[in-house]
């Protein structure tokens, strides 16, 4: 679901922290992408491609989590790749997800940040 | 020089859902409970919210944001009956909250009891985007099947109401209500059903009890 677009403004980020640095090549941008997220990462490392020229030496590194639910009912948690709407230990429906529904940038690894110059 | 390695750890929306928190705290404190309706194309969010202008007539103050990727038809639809922006995406298929807070500062005054936020037609990207509503209401219309509310998750998680429309035809189409809201229900066991049929104005005001209730709790939660 609109990996560009989610691309554009993690990028604008990106930049905004190489400027605050002093405009060091960045070396890795880390990022973390829930299963319910609606982020794809093979779809998000190919719309990172069309970026490179700008992030020459950058590697795009996605974790993707699970997605992490509670019980409303029994307050019984879990983690699940695939979500299910229903709690394991009890098979009630009121689930809670408590994580794993996020895009979040987690870290930027810039090199020799003691000197550069950007792009 | 080594490697630097700052930590962020932020969503990447982070701005964007700040501002949609602060926008619903600030529609919270005016009193004017914001509805965002999402839907297929075609499955009635505008005839339900002509058929909601008619039936209010002017009790309530309403205004709506509708938005779509081209033209501006549905404002045409809606003008007559409420102040109304058009919000033209351009191309992109959802609403997102800069849009929103633009559209919202063209209306000559905030003092409104409701504001409809009507988005683009689409039942996968709007349930990603905060919008600063309140309520948010999935509709279905009965010729799209009763099996949508599992194959999107997502939205009817997300969402505290539950639309079915076109009720008018349901001697025709083989769409089992029973089947929708128990699928629905099984993904978000707090939603609130309710068919009707907005073109025929049949069960709108049950629709408009509904909104009324919700504001007051609005109000009551506020004070």
């Amino acid at each position: 679901m609109h990996e560009r677009s989610l691309l554009v403004t993690l990028l604008k980020q990106v930049s905004a922290i190489q400027v605050e640095h002093g405009g060091a090549a960045v070396q890795e941008i880390a990022v973390e992408a829930g299963s319910l997220s609606g982020v794809e990462p093979l779809l998000l490392q190919n719309a990172f491609l069309e970026f490179a020229p700008r992030f020459p030496e950058a590697i795009l590194s996605i974790q993707r989590t699970p997605v992490t639910a509670r019980c409303q009912t029994c307050h019984h948690s879990w983690s699940m790749d695939v979500f299910l709407s229903e709690c394991p230990a009890c098979h009630q429906p009121r689930v809670q997800i408590t994580g794993g529904d996020e895009f979040r940038l987690i870290s930027v690894t810039l090199k020799d940040h003691d000197r550069g110059c950007l792009p | 020089m080594s490697p630097m390695k700052i930590e962020v750890n932020k969503p990447v929306l982070h701005e964007q859902q700040q501002k949609a928190a602060w926008l619903r705290q600030s529609w919270t404190a005016q009193q004017t409970l914001v509805v965002h309706l999402v839907s297929s194309p075609g499955a009635g969010k505008t005839s339900l919210l002509e058929a909601t202008a008619r039936f209010w007539q002017n009790r309530y103050r309403m205004a709506v944001l509708v938005g779509d990727l081209a033209t501006e038809r549905d404002a045409e639809r809606l003008s007559p009956l409420a102040p109304t922006q058009q919000l033209t995406t351009g191309g992109a298929c959802h609403l997102e909250i800069d849009l929103i807070e633009q559209g919202w500062s063209k209306f000559p005054t905030t003092s409104y009891d409701f504001l409809f936020i009507e988005n683009v037609g689409n039942l996968v990207c709007p349930a990603s985007f905060d919008l600063g509503e309140h309520l948010r209401v999935a509709m279905l219309s009965v010729t799209e099947g009763d099996d949508k509310p599992g194959k999107y998750p997502k939205l009817f998680r997300t969402c505290q109401a539950f639309i079915i429309n076109k009720a008018d035809l349901l001697p025709y189409v083989p769409f089992s209500v029973e089947a929708a809201t128990r699928d629905a229900l099984i993904i978000q066991p707090d939603l609130h059903v309710m068919t009707l049929c907005a073109w025929r104005n049949e069960n709108i005001e049950t629709w408009c009890r509904y909104l009324v209730d919700q504001r007051q709790q609005l109000i009551d939660g506020h004070a």
